[in-house]
């Protein structure tokens, strides 16, 4: 843990200083007519020693839609409190803060930028929290710690709650504070008022694994790193500060609170009697396969999964929300899954949400079931990403991942040497199971490879053509393009892919693909982005987030100009009322006019290009676009594509 | 929006059939009626099997597992049962209401127009 931040001695007033001068002249100005306001700052009480009235600055007009600073207090002797909150948040070791900026975080703001030098944590600036949150989200899930996200405590939250919901679903953490006003006489006008609430994280606990609203520093200092805490502890999750603004205003006391010790506790592994019993099935099972959805929740994590599969030679279905085992691995069963699980006579489900369709089986007994998932020992009741209730014959309530050294020995331990043969013969088998499968993927991707739309398979093999012998991270989700790079991509190290948006929440797609971007930009490796167009537009502001922090990263905009999925689902419900299809793209489809994408990045500063419809242009222009991603800038291709 | 399907877990039958669909040429004796393969093009883009199975017939994987239909695998009488009753519950069942006989015909043809691709090992790219 780093020690806190210690402003140098003599520094120069700075910015605090500047703006209290500036602001006793726009005292003197707005005196007049500011009765109300006059009698509510007489009214309030001292603050501590007797200092300038307590509370902050209320607002010129209360009939203003628009607030402006009004007359500012002159600022209280000594560190404000938001200093020490940095000291906190720089013990956290929070390399970056994304923010749409809020004025009741105003203090925090300011001291990140002023005091805190604007490093660990560097602000990051977005044009929408849910942006500013999604950013967390994918950073994450690289780095594999959060990063610490500012915002209004009503309207900041608000627009967040989507992105949080995404990263609860997705068991990653994300650390946000958020302002708010508690006590009345600091609120000032309407605009205040509407930006205060009594419980301010109400909205977003029931996805979110801890809030608090600390009333003093030392609180302040005790919450923020418990947040942390169990942010990081699995199940991981969004936790939520609240911060009264007051006590980012209030002068550190003397003496100052202590910054308490982050320990960050071991997961939760399973017990070593059942992972015993588990080991034991598994080595008696004929064929026997791990279905595993964020089991890998570090590169550790997948290299334990090799471990594991080789040692039983059983087979791996990966559901692909994070890289859980290596694409072209030959006990890699995933493009054959469906026929892999029902063979199956043991299933074992690690860090599975959705668990109920794998004890399903028609005509035939199901398999036994075992089952590894910290979600088992916490979760909520109210949204239901849980999936419906699963049998199992083995369970844990523990972290995969965690688990998965005692499993390995285990296994290893209990395979008795008259077993080897079979084991190897069975791996042998499903390697040539696994060749086959890939080379039909390969036929299945050869149609249509010259068809305008460009079909995504061609999309994909071109861009694979020109990284491969490049260190990359794919930090997008193929799910709507036909998987093609978890099906022929060669993917063996843990940032190489980092799944999807946790709750099917559309808008996480590009926020997170920056904010992964941003992680992997220190460790020299090329992020690309295969970016859906309707993603793109619930806040295309990130892309002028990526120009203006020079985050490099590969956008590739797959372009099939309509809600995709959506016009399935209508054209499912049409079909299935025997109406006419001609209604079905209303509402989904976004034409008349086309948005030009490439345009829209230029707009933002981001390099741009297309759009490209004729597939033999694709490779040229990938190569274009990623000569300006290599010289550290962010750049995108618009490409007319096939539906999926 | 609404939560999308899942990915590797689709329908048993339209999975056996993308497998099958990889591997197997176009039927040759399909056992057609005559369809004029303009309209249905029309028809194909009207009904928007498109967007599951790909504006070229070619098939869709990952999300709505999407069957290969450009070259048709099916025969004819199989391929008008499929689309008139689905098995699962993913492909909505089309009705003569909604695509008449001559309708499913003439989308047969223009799927027939639909060529097989050169051998993969003629492709560079997907040999990477």
């Amino acid at each position: 843990m780093k020690p806190p931040f210690e402003r140098s001695p003599g520094a120069p007033v700075g910015r605090r200083g500047f703006l209290k001068g500036a602001a006793v002249g726009a005292g003197a100005m707005l005196g007049a007519g500011q009765t109300g306001v006059a009698e509510a700052q007489a009214q309030a009480p001292a603050g501590p020693g007797g200092a300038a009235p307590r509370g902050v600055a209320p607002m010129v007009s209360q009939a203003s839609e628009i607030a402006r600073p009004g007359p500012v207090e002159p600022a209280p002797a000594g560190k404000p409190g938001s200093d020490f909150m940095i000291d906190v948040f720089k013990a956290l070791d929070f390399e970056y803060c994304t923010t749409n900026p809020g004025s009741s975080v105003r203090g925090i703001h300011d001291s990140i930028v002023s005091y805190g030098g604007n490093r660990a944590p560097e602000l990051i600036t977005c044009c929408h929290e849910e942006s500013a949150i999604a950013m967390g989200h994918g950073y994450a899930k690289i780095e594999g710690k959060p990063l610490l996200s500012i915002a209004h405590g009503t309207v900041g939250l608000q627009h967040a709650a989507m992105a949080l919901y995404n990263a609860w679903c997705d068991r990653v953490p994300v650390v946000m504070a958020v302002g708010n006003a508690f006590d009345a006489l600091d609120r000032g006008t309407a605009q205040g008022w509407s930006h205060s609430v009594q419980d301010a994280a109400a909205i977003t606990r029931e996805f979110t694994k801890w809030d608090d609203m600390p009333m003093s520093l030392t609180h302040f200092a005790e919450s923020a790193t418990r947040a942390y805490r169990l942010s990081m502890t699995p199940p991981m999750a969004p936790v939520v500060l609240v911060v009264d603004v007051p006590l980012q205003e209030r002068p550190v006391p003397t003496p100052a609170p202590r910054v308490p010790k982050l320990t960050q506790p071991a997961p939760p592994a399973g017990d070593p009697a059942t992972v015993e019993a588990v080991a034991r099935m598994l080595v008696e099972a004929e064929n026997p396969v791990i279905v595993a959805e964020r089991a890998a929740r570090t590169p550790a994590g997948l290299g334990l999964m090799v471990q594991l599969a080789e040692a039983l030679q059983c087979a791996v279905v990966d559901r692909w929300c994070r890289l859980n085992f290596p694409t072209q691995h030959p006990l890699n069963q995933t493009e054959r899954a469906f026929a892999a699980i029902a063979g199956a006579d043991v299933v074992m489900a690690l860090e599975v949400s959705e668990r109920y369709a794998l004890t399903q089986r028609r005509g035939a007994p199901p398999p036994k079931m075992i089952s590894i998932t910290s979600s088992d020992a916490y979760l909520k009741s109210n949204y239901q990403d849980f999936g419906r209730y699963a049998e199992a014959d083995l369970a844990m309530a523990a972290d995969a991942e965690a688990t998965l050294p005692a499993l390995i020995e285990a296994v290893r331990r209990l395979i008795p040497a008259n077993r080897r043969d079979a084991l190897a013969a069975r791996g042998k088998r499903l390697g040539e199971q696994h060749a086959k499968a890939v080379a039909d993927a390969r036929v299945a991707a050869s149609f249509a490879w010259d068809a305008s739309p460009i079909s995504t398979a061609r999309l994909y093999a071109e861009l694979y053509h020109q990284i491969r012998g490049e260190d990359w991270s794919l930090v997008s989700d193929p799910l709507f393009q036909s998987n093609w790079p978890l099906r022929l991509w060669t993917m063996d190290k843990h940032y190489q892919f980092i799944g999807g948006p946790g709750a099917y929440g559309v808008g996480y797609g590009a926020p997170a693909a920056v904010g992964a971007a941003l992680a992997n930009k220190k460790h020299g490796r090329l992020s690309v982005n295969i970016q859906g167009d309707g993603d793109l537009m619930y806040a295309p502001g990130i892309l002028w987030t990526a120009a203006h922090h020079k985050i490099p990263l590969l956008t590739i905009v797959h372009n099939n100009r309509a809600y995709h999925n959506e016009v399935i689902w209508m054209q499912k419900t049409a079909a299935s009322r025997s109406r006419g299809m001609e209604h079905s793209l209303i509402g989904s489809e976004i034409t008349n006019p086309n948005i030009d994408y490439s345009t829209l990045a230029r707009s933002m500063g981001v390099w741009g290009m297309g759009p490209i419809g004729d597939p033999k242009e694709l490779g040229p222009a990938i190569a274009k676009a990623l000569a300006v991603v290599k010289r550290g800038e962010p750049a995108v291709i618009d490409v007319i594509s096939q539906p999926r | 929006m609404k939560p999308v399907l899942s990915a590797v877990f689709a329908g048993a039958l339209a999975c056996s059939l993308l497998a099958v669909a990889v591997t197997v040429r176009a039927a040759s004796n399909d056992m057609a009626p005559p369809g004029d393969a303009k309209g249905g093009k029309e028809v194909y883009r009207l009904m928007g099997c498109g967007s599951c199975h790909g504006l070229e017939g070619q098939g869709v994987t990952g999300l709505a597992n999407a069957a290969r239909l450009g070259p048709p695998i099916l025969p004819y009488p199989a391929f008008y049962a499929y689309v008139r009753r689905p098995p699962g519950i993913f492909m909505p069942p089309y009705s003569p209401a909604l695509m008449t006989d001559q309708e499913m015909a003439d989308m047969y043809a223009f799927l027939k127009t639909k060529p097989m691709p050169p051998p993969v090992s003629q492709i560079p790219l997907l040999r990477e």
